[in-house]
């Protein structure tokens, strides 16, 4: 129970900073984690306080405490060992009037696991990810899914793979009755029903919107909706389909957390597969990348050694280019190049980002914006 | 309110399929529908609608028709909202076992209630009847109404007191010796069928010639001709003939009576069914008519003009429309001496419809005396009485409106036999229909079955070629072997295309090779087609088990099973066919595109 107390900790540390917000979201994580009703019941009744008029911080604080004292004393089963939940194999299809070729992929996916699938519109994200939904025939290659043995058919099978599109299918009804159904069909019923469904509107922060209908709610809690729905049928991969798209940044921040710490749970790791036009937030949270390049993968991973000494810099200053060129002058080796918005600048050194900072501070250069992309797919983009 | 979301939410948290087909709000609405439908009918059929329409038609000649069919539209449309709510198949949620068997059930029977409102309607209209026309109070007054409806005219528009009389039910026969040609005359050649009483007569023909004389015991002399009653029976003339004709099976002796004419040979119709009168344990038929006849017999006119006056009585307490005065109507029968009778050789086809296959015929044993009927001597001189007639007969002074009280008297047998359940099994295909359409929808593309429908009618056209082209070869008649050959082929060729598209279909799923969208429109297509084929199978059973049986009349065509005709036989083959599609749907959906 280690990692499950490090985990209360660490919500603990959030509470103590005073960082309300995110310290509940992660408790609630955490009493998800023991899957104990009798847990559940204390944070609904928790959430229904934290949401209503009476709610003040000094209280917020003594309840959250209160709950994690008890918290302390669960005790389940923690998974560790990080089953495979896909192996692709090679995996290509043809398609298309221009005979577009997706391919070969070759992946794994093991629970815990974030992928981040990037790459340009057009080049394949989306029919890969509908190919490993099973909703899309693929020509060659090998899928092997290892999500549930007892499977008995492909209907089955597709009951447990939880596939997000972009665009994700108007519902009817409320909120709150949507899920409950979808909770019932997966076997949760009775009371137990209304507790984990209450549970999910809590984790997903919808408990003001429990009650609205689909046109009541913006993009960002639509998109919430749907995890909430997806992780009530606790699904073991998940398949999100440009799950940033028409949210603000707050919100991308939000549902990428929550996302990563989803499959990081305790009791019920899950495989994670997100294509994303967000590099950098796609980035923070995955733990591997998956560049898409006219149907052909490129990991970053593939860059020869001499690539991996570099420090790649996206910049964009006030001054000139020749003042740039200048202020770089003292640094071996340097390169400058400039597509029309920031400059990229690389010098063949690793983590040699102050020296470049320094060089540039040193001639008075302003800079209005600046990032390391040494390590990120941004990179192949451009 | 608060019950009734506990009740939602019973239903979604713990059965989602009843609560997805909305089963109890359906169930509600079509209860509410019946009740109202039953109440309707109840208000609705008054006196004027006893008089004037039937129970079993008064559902679809009353308005309430029209206000059951928008009340029917509106809850499915409100319901259709709801259902499309939701749909677990669609979204990948796993179904339990016999999802789609549970979810049809729960809809056909749902709207099998909605849409039965006849059923409680008719039940309004009967209890109405039932409570107007109680049983015991109204066989008297039928018994008045038939004892006074044989004196009385009708109506307008068969202004004849003859309107009265009906032939014999028992369907003599009879030839008469016409002592001027000497010969036995009659509108056909009878044969006499050996019978236990009469070996000596086997295989005579009862038409021409001099047997006569053997018949004498069995004669009987009226209006100073010999008449010869039988009964008779279709069948062939003999082990190795092929021809039918009418056998006589048993002779009717009539009483040797000076007071038999030959147009006694009437029954008197009257009003009533079979009904064991509580008053007599006769049927009413034969009370009346007894009391007919002894009145006519004996010139009780006191109590022929009581019986009018009953009559009228009755008549009035329905306000049926009528002109009657018992005076002259009693005047009117004075004059006509009761005396208005077709000839029993006249023609008549009752005697068609009650033929007898000669395989079924059993033979009588006991012939009773049919008729006793009598004639009075009251002798009215023509020409005083025939301006009367006239008067009575061509013009439009005395009826009464006959439809009106027949209308009444339907209306009473229907309430008290409940014989109009046969338009429930219609309301069972409308359930049917529409649980079967609104479960297609479950899992179905709207896009592909709009799709489905223009290739489906090509395929029809295709095949409807198909068939005039096998129809077209040999000769058209209906008896030859041609004729059978082509029937069998018929549907040997439509069985075919349908276990293409069917084969096709489950191929298809199972192989996962075909393209989706072809897919779709197989699945439309074997999903529309799968309530006919335990049907069809064994319609084609039927239609090719016929064969031809030679006999000594050149061959018959005969089939190997009954054809199935009875609609609860063919709805539960229509829902097996159904049901048995449906392991199909899970595996269907879970393809990829």
């Amino acid at each position: 129970m280690k990692l499950f107390h490090e985990k209360l900790n660490i919500v603990s540390s959030h509470i103590h900073s005073g960082d309300y917000h995110l310290g509940f979201r992660k408790l609630v994580d955490c009493v998800l984690d023991t899957q104990d009703k009798a847990f559940y019941k204390l944070c609904i009744d928790f959430a229904d306080w934290n949401e209503s008029d009476l709610r003040n911080d000094a209280e917020f604080v003594e309840r959250a405490f209160a709950l994690i004292q008890k918290l302390e004393k669960a005790t389940f089963d923690i998974k560790l060992d990080k089953k495979p939940l896909l192996v692709a194999e090679n995996v290509s299809k043809v398609y298309g009037r221009r005979k577009f070729r997706l391919g070969d992929i070759s992946i794994s996916i093991h629970e815990g696991d974030v992928w981040g699938l990037v790459g340009e519109n057009g080049n394949g994200k989306t029919t890969l990810l509908r190919i490993l939904a099973k909703d899309l025939k693929f020509d060659q290659g090998i899928l092997h899914y290892q999500i549930d043995k007892n499977a008995s058919s492909d209907y089955d099978l597709r009951t447990k793979l939880t596939y997000i599109p972009q665009r994700t299918p108007k519902w009817y009804g409320s909120l709150k009755t949507n899920l409950k159904f979808a909770a019932t069909h997966y076997g949760i019923k009775g009371d137990e029903n209304e507790l984990i469904v209450l549970m999910m509107i809590i984790r997903f922060g919808l408990w003001k919107y429990r009650n609205h209908n689909w046109d009541e709610l913006s993009s960002g809690y639509k998109m919430r909706f749907e995890l909430a729905r997806t992780f009530l049928r606790s699904p073991k991969l998940l398949l999100l389909d440009e799950p940033l798209a028409n949210l603000d940044v707050l919100a991308q921040q939000l549902i990428l957390e929550d996302l990563k710490n989803l499959s990081q749970s305790l009791s019920n790791p899950l495989g994670i597969i997100l294509s994303s036009q967000q590099l950098f937030e796609v980035e923070k949270i995955s733990d591997k990348i998956l560049f898409l390049k006219n149907g052909a993968p490129t990991h970053l991973s593939n860059a020869n050694e001499e690539e991996e000494q570099l420090t790649v810099l996206e910049l964009d200053i006030l001054d000139s280019r020749e003042d740039l060129n200048a202020a770089l002058n003292s640094l071996a080796g340097h390169e400058i190049k400039f597509n029309g918005g920031t400059y990229l600048v690389s010098i063949p050194v690793k983590n040699g980002m102050n020296q470049i900072l320094q060089a540039l501070v040193n001639h008075n250069i302003q800079i209005r914006y600046v990032r390391d992309i040494s390590q990120s797919t941004r990179r192949l983009f451009i | 309110m608060n019950k009734l979301k506990k009740i939602n939410q019973y239903l979604l948290e713990n059965h989602p399929i009843t609560w997805h087909s909305k089963f109890l709000q359906l169930l509600v609405a079509g209860i509410f529908a019946w009740i109202i439908s039953f109440i309707s009918g109840y208000l609705l059929f008054g006196l004027h609608e006893l008089k004037y329409r039937q129970t079993k038609d008064f559902y679809t000649d009353s308005s309430f028709v029209s206000f059951h069919v928008i009340y029917c539209l509106i809850i499915i449309c409100i319901w259709a909202i709801y259902y499309y709510k939701n749909n677990a198949i669609k979204s990948f949620y796993p179904l339990s076992k016999l999802y789609f068997v549970k979810l049809f059930t729960q809809l056909f029977i749902a709207f099998s209630v909605l849409f039965s409102a006849y059923y409680p309607f008719t039940h309004g209209t009967i209890s109405r009847v039932k409570n107007e026309l109680k049983i015991n109070e109204t066989e008297a007054k039928i018994a008045k109404m038939n004892l006074g409806s044989a004196f009385v005219l009708k109506n307008k528009s068969m202004y004849h007191i003859d309107n009265n009389k009906e032939v014999v039910k028992q369907n003599l026969s009879s030839i008469y010796y016409n002592d001027v040609s000497n010969i036995w005359e009659g509108e056909n050649s009878y044969y006499y069928y050996p019978n236990k009483l009469n070996e000596t007569y086997s295989g005579k023909e009862l038409f021409y010639g001099d047997f006569g004389d053997l018949h004498d015991s069995l004669s009987t002399m009226i209006d100073n001709y010999k008449y010869l009653f039988f009964k008779t029976v279709d069948k062939f003339e003999s082990s190795d003939s092929c021809e039918r004709n009418s056998f006589v099976t048993a002779f009717v002796q009539l009483p040797k009576s000076d007071e038999l004419h030959v147009y006694d040979f009437q029954n008197l119709n009257s009003y009533g069914f079979e009904y064991q009168s509580p008053y007599t344990q006769k049927s009413t038929n034969e009370f009346i008519t007894d009391q007919v006849l002894r009145w006519s017999k004996n010139h009780q006119f006191d109590s022929i003009q009581m019986a009018i006056n009953d009559f009228i009585d009755v008549c009035m307490e329905y306000k049926i429309d009528l002109r009657l005065d018992p005076r002259m109507i009693l005047k009117y029968l004075k004059m006509k001496d009761f005396h208005h009778i077709e000839s029993i050789t006249g023609q008549n086809d009752r005697n068609y419809n009650n033929r007898i296959d000669a395989d079924d015929f059993s033979y009588p044993e006991d012939y009773s005396v049919l008729m006793k009927y009598s004639n009075n001597d009251l002798v009215v001189s023509k020409d005083d009485s025939s301006a009367f007639i006239t008067a009575i007969e061509r013009q439009d002074i005395y009826f009464y409106e006959k439809d009106q009280l027949d209308n009444l008297i339907v209306n009473y047998e229907m309430s008290h036999t409940n014989r109009f359940d046969n338009g429930f099994i219609a309301m069972l295909f409308v359930g049917f229909f529409l649980a079967f359409l609104f479960v297609l929808f479950e899992f179905a593309n709207i896009v592909s079955f709009l799709i489905t429908i223009p290739i489906g009618g090509v395929l029809m056209i295709l095949v409807a070629l198909g068939l005039i082209f096998i129809n077209l070869s040999g000769n058209y008649n209906f008896d030859n072997y041609d004729y059978h050959a082509r029937e069998k082929n018929s549907i040997v060729f439509v069985f075919c295309i349908i276990l293409i598209i069917v084969g096709t279909t489950i191929y298809g799923i199972l192989s996962k090779k075909f393209n989706k969208k072809v897919l779709n429109v197989l699945v439309n297509m074997t999903y529309i087609i799968s309530p006919f084929f335990v049907n069809l199978i064994f319609g084609m059973n039927f239609i090719i088990s016929g064969h031809y049986v030679n006999s000594k009349c050149g061959g018959e065509y005969v089939y190997g099973y009954a054809y199935i005709a009875n609609p609860f036989w063919i709805l539960l083959f229509a829902v097996i066919g159904l049901f048995s599609f449906f392991p199909l749907i899970k595996k269907y959906k879970a393809l990829e595109d």
